[in-house]
């Protein structure tokens, strides 16, 4: 793909040397640097018309871009409306003007672009993200360990993440890049703000709202190597000042840069059709279609309502189908399984008087692994959510300003996989689902917060909350204690203490399923007859009703400031310890041995019935370090952007060996029994360093208008070296272990050339991966090849 | 990482030394003064200083001061004045809210109610929440919109051809 990059260079040259071409005299047709050498008398004296024809000639200078890299609005944070510099948790914002300058092509990627967050692209377009890591928890473990089980993630307030593990299936999430707004990112735990599984941090995607009067039409088309074909749009208007809708879709196809997968059993990439599972059977092997990396559409329709200017109402919904090949549950053959998804959702919000009530209703099928393991994974999806706030304004009681905040919550998720497991092809017993029935979870919340400003330059949040779950039937309190004191209107410090705890999940808490790890294998022959020893050995992966939600203690502090008009600083530090880990691991064992025939035995037949379950650890992971986020303007087309973020990762009490849960026969080969992991010896444990979160990762971005219609963006993406770990079942040996990889530091350049051929249209070239590194970001998925793309961006 | 550390270091230090132009304050100042050219304030407020009130420190009061060296409206000289607090909010023509203290426009309505300013913000969305102009960027251009309500409300009359410079909200 080294091929295309002359393409794009001599695309860059044509576009440059046209527009250079066009410049002339006129307003309309000078440059930046001429416009900027009118005197101040003459602009005094221009005609109001003439002025803002000018202005839009010279069109978003980058000292505004700098300033919007701090004071974007933000509504997460502290939920109310306040600029990024004024925010008192580490929050980041991605503001749509950046989206098109940087030309992400999923808003996951965009996510390079934020400090503390590591983001690994697992195939073409489908990416493992997490928020200041604490990833693959506890080590060694299965594969859907390594998920982000730990963020918030929402679209415009309403919960988007995955209720199987709390993980994200991205492509699911029914968005329009050209109809985001912004994307706010809060680092840290915010349970007590948020709501269940704010654990590492807050993602909220807020989509564009009609609020200008009028007809609007956003769009942006691409497409590219890999079979890679993108586009999407946001259609909005706003009839009256009190009416107005919306319309916004997008697809998103591609195809892998490979076609061969990863076998653990090989430790090679194979063709589909050749996989072979750890157990060294085919069964979970052959996927459907080996080319595909993602495939998905999705519409939107929004309408507004607002009568009076103290109620508001607002209703969206819309559907979606995805399809994306890449890591997501555990497979057992390959890292890799194709995910699909079908899904609608209606969203509900109303403000009248200070109440702000949100009810949305979302509904759909999933299925983890089309066509690629038995038991089947997929399942009917009904998830009901409804909050009611109320804004209690006391700024006139005389004791400066003060807003308290209570509010109700209520969830009820239900996932149903009996008509799944009913039609599927049956291949020997395994006709068994991964939930088996109907299974439910549900939360009743109550919260309080409380938003006081004793002086103008001091500000302290309280909020607590608590959350009632029926699995575990347990209550939660989480809280956050937050203080910002602004030194000067451009030097701010504040510090936070938090406690947050994840939510409850179908897999951890109901998980039902057999997985037959050896089915009449021979193992050995019977000394005195020599007839066959054979084995039957049946895993299980137990759900438990009664664990412990894992829950994270934060110490943070930050200083953000605006050292000048060009140059902002963002600093936090954080200390966080995280304990409740939970993990799949063996809890109850039977071992019968005998001959089949007590008269005339033909064989020895040993049955292991090995029940993994879902059972909380002893682990914890305390974690300290820093980010540090920097723009800066060097000159006035110029922008740069620089963040990193150190830290480390320190894990206590980690289980050593899974196979020191088991007690072997003499011969040191067959399980006999297990030992209660509670019961384990100390010597068992042991405390490392989570190396898989790599300890520095960060990025930079440089925006570079040469002349006024041409916008250069770069941006890179940068992490350390990292060693991951999993779970391996050799079933030569029968022993239950882990196989480690270790993953090269990395640097990830991607660029995007525009050129604005009217003031509403542009034609850009887009590359992503623009070195072409050709190495896995996860070991072993795909190796990430260049991707290059042309196309049109619109704005009407 | 030394190298990292010591890039962004140099960087910082390039960027203390170069002068910036805020060529989008400079605009969005020189739209302020036309805006006096198309609004009538008040009788009573038609003598005496013009006062232009700024919430805050912003690189506007910079590009306010030059424009008030220069320029007076209809007869009225031009006064700049920083308010650090919504409590410090005196009798001003125009108020300017920078981005960083959008959260204060509540606040500042009940502060200047009926009293005949006009208040200007700069960010996306206050236009419909009741500023008399909101600065937007729209399509990538500095714009502003306009709230004819608002106006109403603090007995400021408009020159209809403001209304086609710039976006109505309402």
């Amino acid at each position: 793909m080294k091929k295309y990059i002359p393409i794009i260079l001599m695309i860059l040259m044509v576009t440059a040397l046209t527009a250079k071409a066009q410049e002339q005299k006129d307003y309309s047709k000078m440059n930046q640097k001429e416009l900027m050498q009118i005197s101040y008398d003459e602009l005094l004296d221009m005609p109001f018309d003439e002025l803002k024809g000018l202005a839009e000639s010279i069109g978003i200078s980058t000292d505004e871009l700098l300033k919007m890299a701090l004071n974007r609005e933000v509504s997460s944070a502290s939920k109310k409306g306040e600029s990024v510099f004024e925010s008192p948790l580490s929050t980041t914002v991605i503001s749509k003007e950046e989206i098109k300058l940087t030309g992400a092509t999923t808003f996951e990627e965009l996510f390079r672009l934020v400090p503390g967050m590591i983001v690994r692209q697992e195939s073409n377009g489908n990416f493992d993200i997490h928020i200041r890591g604490n990833d693959n928890l506890p080590p060694g473990n299965f594969s859907h360990f390594s998920e982000n089980m730990m963020t918030l993630v929402m679209v415009d307030g309403r919960i988007v993440f995955n209720y199987i593990n709390g993980g994200t299936i991205w492509e699911s999430i029914p968005v329009a890049m050209t109809d985001i707004e912004r994307i706010e990112i809060i680092r840290g735990a915010s349970s007590a703000l948020y709501g269940p599984n704010a654990v590492s941090g807050v993602i909220n995607i807020i989509t564009r709202n009609p609020n200008e009067l009028g007809e609007h039409l956003h769009g942006n088309i691409e497409a590219g190597n890999q079979n890679t074909f993108l586009g999407n749009f946001s259609f909005l208007n706003r009839t009256s000042d009190k009416f107005a809708f919306k319309l916004a879709g997008a697809y998103d196809f591609r195809d892998r840069s490979q076609t061969d997968f990863y076998e653990y059993l090989s430790g090679e990439y194979v063709p589909a059709d050749s996989l072979t599972s750890m157990f060294n059977n085919s069964l979970y092997a052959k996927s459907p279609n080996p080319k595909l990396s993602r495939q998905n559409y999705n519409i939107n329709a929004g309408m507004y309502y607002d009568p009076t200017s103290e109620i508001s109402i607002e209703l969206n919904s819309g559907f979606q189908t995805s399809k994306a090949q890449s890591m997501f549950f555990e497979n057992l053959a390959t890292p890799f399984g194709i995910r699909s998804s079908k899904t609608g959702y209606a969203d509900y919000k109303a403000k009248a008087y200070g109440f702000q009530a949100q009810v949305n209703y979302f509904t759909g099928t999933q299925n983890l692994h089309e066509r690629m393991i038995k038991p089947v994974i997929e399942y009917d999806m009904d998830v009901l959510n409804a909050n009611l706030e109320y804004d209690l304004v006391l700024n006139d009681i005389g004791i400066g300003e003060l807003t308290v905040r209570p509010g109700v919550s209520y969830q009820l998720t239900t996932y149903d996989d009996e008509r799944y497991v009913k039609k599927i092809d049956t291949i020997g017993e395994l006709d068994k689902g991964f939930l088996n029935g109907s299974k439910e979870l549900e939360t009743l919340s109550g919260s309080m917060r409380i938003d006081y400003k004793p002086i103008s330059k001091l500000r302290i949040i309280a909020a607590l909350r608590a959350d009632k779950y029926n699995v575990p039937d347990d209550l939660y309190l989480s809280w956050q204690f937050v203080s910002a004191y602004t030194l000067t209107s451009n030097h701010m410090v504040r510090a936070t203490y938090s406690r947050a705890n994840r939510g409850s999940f179908m897999g951890n808490s109901y998980a039902n399923f057999r997985n037959p790890l050896n089915e009449g294998t021979i193992i050995g022959f019977e000394p005195n007859y020599g007839i066959p020893v054979l084995l039957d050995y049946n895993q299980y992966y137990m759900g438990s009703e009664e664990l412990n939600l894992l829950t994270q203690d934060l110490f943070e502090v930050g200083y953000r400031g605006i050292i000048t008009d060009y140059l902002q600083v963002d600093l936090e530090g954080f200390y966080s310890i995280t304990s409740d880990f939970d993990a799949l691991l063996p809890g109850e064992f039977t071992f019968t041995q005998g001959p089949n025939d007590n008269e005339t035995p033909t064989a020895i037949e040993t049955n292991i019935e090995d029940e993994w379950h879902y059972q909380n650890i002893d682990m914890t992971s305390t974690q300290m370090g820093a980010s540090l986020n920097v723009a800066v303007q060097p000159m006035n087309n110029l922008l740069i952007k620089l963040f990193g973020t150190y830290q480390e990762t320190q894990l206590k009490k980690v289980l050593t060996d899974i196979s020191s849960l088991y007690i072997y026969d003499p011969t040191g080969m067959l399980p006999v029994a297990n030992i209660p992991y509670d019961e384990l010896p100390d010597e068992a444990f042991e405390d490392i360093k989570n190396e898989w979160t790599p300890a520095f990762y960060g990025g930079a971005m440089i925006n570079y208008n040469p002349i006024n219609k041409l916008t250069i963006n770069v941006s890179t993406y940068f992490y350390g070296k990292q060693k991951y770990s999993r779970y391996f079942y050799d079933s030569e040996t029968l022993r239950h272990r882990t196989i480690e990889a270790e993953l090269d530091p990395n640097i990830i350049i991607n660029a995007k050339i525009a050129y604005n051929v009217t003031k509403n249209m542009s034609v850009f070239v887009n590359a992503r991966n623009l070195a072409d590194h050709g190495k896995t970001e996860l070991p072993y998925n795909d190796k990430m090849r260049g991707l290059y793309l042309g196309g049109i961006n619109f704005s009407f | 990482m030394k190298r990292i550390f010591i890039s962004l270091f140099t960087l910082l230090l390039i960027g203390l030394a170069v002068e910036s132009n805020a060529q989008n304050e400079k605009f969005k100042a020189l739209f302020m003064y036309n805006f006096t050219k198309y609004i009538e304030w008040p009788s009573g407020m038609e003598s005496g200083e013009f006062v232009i009130g700024i919430l805050g420190s912003s690189p506007m009061k910079k590009e306010l001061d030059i424009i008030s060296s220069k320029k007076k409206v209809s007869d009225q000289p031009i006064k700049v004045k920083v308010y650090n607090s919504i409590n410090d909010i005196g009798g001003c023509h125009i108020l300017f809210i920078p981005t960083e203290k959008s959260a204060s426009l509540e606040s500042a309505q009940a502060q200047t109610k009926g009293k005949g300013t006009l208040i200007i913000t700069d960010k996306p969305g206050l236009g419909r929440k009741g500023a008399g102009i909101n600065y937007i960027i729209s399509g990538g251009r500095q714009d502003f919109e306009i709230n004819i309500k608002t106006f109403e409300e603090q007995r400021l009359k408009v020159n209809a051809a403001l209304y086609s410079l710039g976006k109505v909200v309402n």
